[in-house]
């Protein structure tokens, strides 16, 4: 059952990737621009330095042979070459990916702990502390993340000096100095939403019959809570935390453009604008598979948190 | 800082990230600045700096000298590497790796400073020469210096430390361009073994600079140290340099704020008026290659009436865009070439620039040529991107002005991206006029970038301009030895130029270096695009 399962996951992130890198391909295809652009800067081409520059990138071969070289490389684990740079793109995207990496992961922390942590207050203590949790996050939900890196970086950067502006650091702890800003930049709208979608799950839960009933039999809060609140809005919980944590891999080339941090999210970006064809492709297939490994570990913590979830049950069973 | 400097910088740092665009702020000084004011080289350094991060406006994509054009490469690629002849600070040239002498107006001799050495200890040799020179002309590499060697026939090392160039016909140009990117000496040895790799983050380059190549990785940057070896003059005295791409302006100007990163030289920054006004970075601002202009690309539509194209010209509120795209950071524009390529015979140059008249706006002269030409009505359509906000704000002051003398203006807008389009695919082009742009020549002359757009071979005539006065004024200069000479045929040629427009020219901007106050040094002219910048930077 479970093998059979991962199985099938598997060959759905097999079409998955194909059905996108076609996607991908296809639309850096027909986008506007010439991929000899980025290479020459703008600096015209003799007509022969662009013949030769055409015949060393594929770029005088139709459509389907340009997309049957990138997709019979990948298959032997080569991306291709990035036109710009002469580099090979696996190497290129190694370089970059720890960092949108290690950003996402902070943020994903930040989101869990804060957001977890807030809702739960919020849910569980009405009052004066609930409704200034509710007002905050009303307020930090609206916030774009790169408002926020420009409002961080004035305060907390520049004026106060606490944190640095830019770049990714030396070291552990250079990386958390350095990462901290961004990251928080990153998970501020997020941890407001996790934060109410929790305080909703919790408060539904405690209004239910059976909690009030154990409550009323005077089994301890404590236990009420974790045995059978928590337990219960585990679910919609993870799944807005699966869901806001995949998007941040998404949102977060805008928070490393002002942070000036060299991920893979503003690199691809870069390379689209550059049609940067094989660089486009490496990074969008890496950033697919990200994103259905955090729906793969959701759905999986699903099955831990309920043992009534099957895995890959249907969803009218 | 106080809290309104914390407010006013946060404010317009959203606002230039939100519009893409940002005005001077109403509170903040007007500084007229004229090419007087404009200076070479800041004080050299009389300490050692600790590492430093030196920003570029995007990351560098090769150290190659055959595909190196652009602000970022450049930047990288002249901490490194040298070129047969200088480029001074001031836009002359003097000797570099060589010296060059003449026997006759077609053979010159370079002769090696025989003290020129590698980074790995070995010698520059005349072997190394002729071969970084036959790289750059070889038409198979693709390189985009193929065409300055045009007028060469051949190039052979006469001895170990001495090469010989034979020409077709005289040609003066080639000076400049050896003293600029054409004229890279790289080790053939260490090019041979490196081969595609060379000039990438992987294959690095070998080259005789006072700063040595390190390392280069994509998503941190390229890094330079010291050679403590340096055969040559500099004090490279900065521990480390580390050239990073840096695309938020935002981003850039707190860091630069901050003193996170040590310095840069943005080809135009919205937020200049900021970093101006601040007292932890020093801007200054010198001679440049650069002029900003509208290209004409069709000779055949409503701009073939040369009336149109001066009427057009006339009708410019100039001004408009000195201080909102340049913030104040551009000189006026006279001639199509920037004062700030003055070097040689640069008195009788800039005599004749002053004596040319200013490019005032007068409308009335300008309707005047506009229904002499019979043209009242007729349309125009530029080519721009209203993603690029200087190239959209140029485009809207060319509407501006063709609207007020009875000239329909149509935008082709294309995506960012898409721009770049218009100068090398002529497809592209089609059913456009004309198309803003900011272009500059491989060395300080004139001549560079001119030749480039009025020649009928010139890698810029995209509208297939061809005046027989100019190109011959312009083929002369080429071949007249004395610079003073020289100088009154390009003269000739620039005020021809301008009577005829085959491009208008809207400013003249100056090169501009933002540094940390704890750094002095650097090259402030535009010479840092073509010979080492850092050779004397360090802290103050």
């Amino acid at each position: 059952m479970r093998l059979g399962y991962l199985l099938r996951r598997v060959a759905m992130l097999a079409v998955t990737l194909l059905v996108a890198s076609f996607a991908i391909f296809a639309a850096t295809y027909v986008a506007p621009g010439n991929p000899l652009a980025a290479l020459s800067g703008g600096k015209t081409l003799s007509p022969e330095a662009q013949a030769v520059l055409e015949k060393r990138y594929h770029l005088d071969e139709g459509f389907a042979a340009q997309y049957w070289h990138w997709l019979s490389g990948a298959l032997h684990g080569d991306l291709g070459v990035s036109i710009p740079l002469h580099e090979d793109v696996s190497s290129l995207i190694a370089d970059r990916a720890w960092i949108t990496l290690s950003l996402v992961l902070y943020a994903a922390v930040i989101i869990v702990v804060l957001g977890i942590g807030l809702g739960l207050l919020a849910g569980l203590r009405p009052g004066w502390i609930d409704s200034s949790i509710l007002v905050v996050s009303s307020m930090a939900a609206a916030v774009p993340a790169f408002v926020a890196a420009i409002v961080l970086i004035a305060v907390f950067a520049v004026s106060l000096g606490w944190f640095p502006t830019i770049g990714t650091g030396d070291g552990f702890l250079g990386h958390l100095e350095h990462l901290t800003l961004p990251a928080v930049a990153l998970a501020l709208s997020s941890v407001a939403v996790v934060a109410r979608v929790t305080r909703t799950a919790i408060r539904e839960e405690v209004a239910r019959e059976h909690v009030q009933t154990a409550i009323s039999r005077g089994i301890p809060q404590h236990f009420v809570i974790t045995r059978h609140v928590l337990r219960n809005a585990a679910i919609p919980i993870t799944t807005v935390t699966g869901v806001t944590v995949a998007s941040l891999i998404a949102i977060s080339s805008v928070v490393e453009t002002s942070f000036g941090l060299n991920g893979l999210g503003q690199y691809l970006v870069k390379s689209a604008q550059g049609k940067d064809i094989a660089v486009v492709q490496g990074i969008s297939l890496v950033l697919v598979v990200a994103f259905v490994l955090v729906n793969l570990v959701v759905d999986t913590m699903y099955a831990v948190l309920d043992p009534r979830v099957e895995l890959g049950a249907k969803a009218a069973a | 800082m106080n809290r309104r400097h914390l407010t006013r910088i946060t404010a317009l740092l959203v606002t230039c990230t939100v519009a893409a665009g940002c005005g001077r702020s109403a509170d903040s000084p007007e500084t007229s600045r004229t090419a007087g004011d404009l200076r070479s080289t800041t004080t050299a350094a009389t300490k050692d700096a600790d590492p430093i991060t030196w920003a570029v406006y995007r990351d560098v994509q090769t150290i190659d000298p055959l595909y190196v054009f652009d602000y970022p490469d450049n930047t990288a690629l002249t901490l490194f590497c040298e070129s047969l002849l200088r480029t001074q600070p001031d836009g002359t040239i003097t000797d570099g790796l060589a010296s060059l002498s003449r026997t006759d107006p077609t053979t010159l001799v370079l002769d090696l400073d025989p003290d020129a050495t590698f980074w790995d200890g070995s010698k520059v040799s005349a072997e190394d020469v002729v071969y970084s020179l036959e790289r750059q002309r070889d038409p198979e590499l693709g390189g985009f210096y193929a065409a300055t060697f045009s007028r060469v026939d051949t190039i052979t090392a006469t001895t170990d430390e001495q090469v010989t160039i034979r020409l077709k016909q005289a040609d003066y140009w080639l000076d400049g361009e050896l003293a600029s990117l054409p004229g890279v000496v790289v080790q053939k040895k260490y090019v041979e073994a490196k081969g595609a790799d060379y000039g990438t983050p992987s294959g690095g380059v070998m080259c005789s600079g006072a700063y040595r190549f390190e390392s280069w990785s994509p998503a941190s940057g390229v890094v330079a140290v010291p050679n403590d070896h340096y055969w040559g003059q500099a004090e490279p005295r900065v521990a480390r340099i580390t050239l990073k791409g840096v695309v938020d302006e935002a981003a850039l100007t707190s860091s630069l704020i901050a003193g996170e990163i040590g310095g840069t030289y943005p080809p135009a920054i919205s937020t200049l008026p900021v970093l101006e006004d601040d007292k932890a970075v020093t801007v200054t601002q010198g001679p440049g290659y650069a002029t900003a202009a509208l290209v004409i690309s069709n000779l055949k539509g409503t701009l073939s009436d040369v009336r149109v194209r001066q009427a057009l010209s006339l009708a410019l509120d100039r001004d408009g865009i000195v201080e909102n795209v340049y913030h104040g950071a551009a000189t006026e524009a006279r001639w199509l070439a920037n004062p700030g390529t003055f070097a040689s015979a640069r008195d009788t140059y800039q005599a004749a620039y002053d004596e040319s008249p200013a490019l005032e706006q007068d409308l009335t002269k300008a309707r005047k040529l506009v229904d002499e030409a019979g043209a009242a009505g007729r349309t125009i359509t530029i080519g721009m991107s209203s993603a690029i906000p200087d190239i959209a704000y140029t485009a809207g002051a060319f509407k501006t002005a063709g609207e007020k003398i009875g000239l329909k203006v149509e935008f082709k807008s294309v995506s960012a991206e898409a721009f770049i389009n218009f100068f090398i695919d002529p497809k592209a082009r089609e059913g456009i006029d004309a198309f803003p742009t900011v272009t500059y020549g491989d060395y300080a002359d004139p001549a560079a970038l001119s030749a480039t757009v009025v020649l009928p071979d010139g890698a810029q005539n995209y509208s297939g301009f061809d005046d027989p006065e100019i190109t011959s004024l312009m083929e002369q200069a080429r071949g007249t030895e004395d610079p003073d000479a020289r100088a009154k045929l390009v003269i000739e040629a620039q005020r021809k130029t301008m009577e005829q427009m085959p491009w208008i020219p809207t400013a003249q901007p100056n090169a501009v270096l933002v540094t940390s106050n704890q750094l002095t040094g650097a090259v402030s002219s535009f010479a840092y695009m073509s010979s080492p910048w850092a050779d004397h930077l360090g802290a103050r």
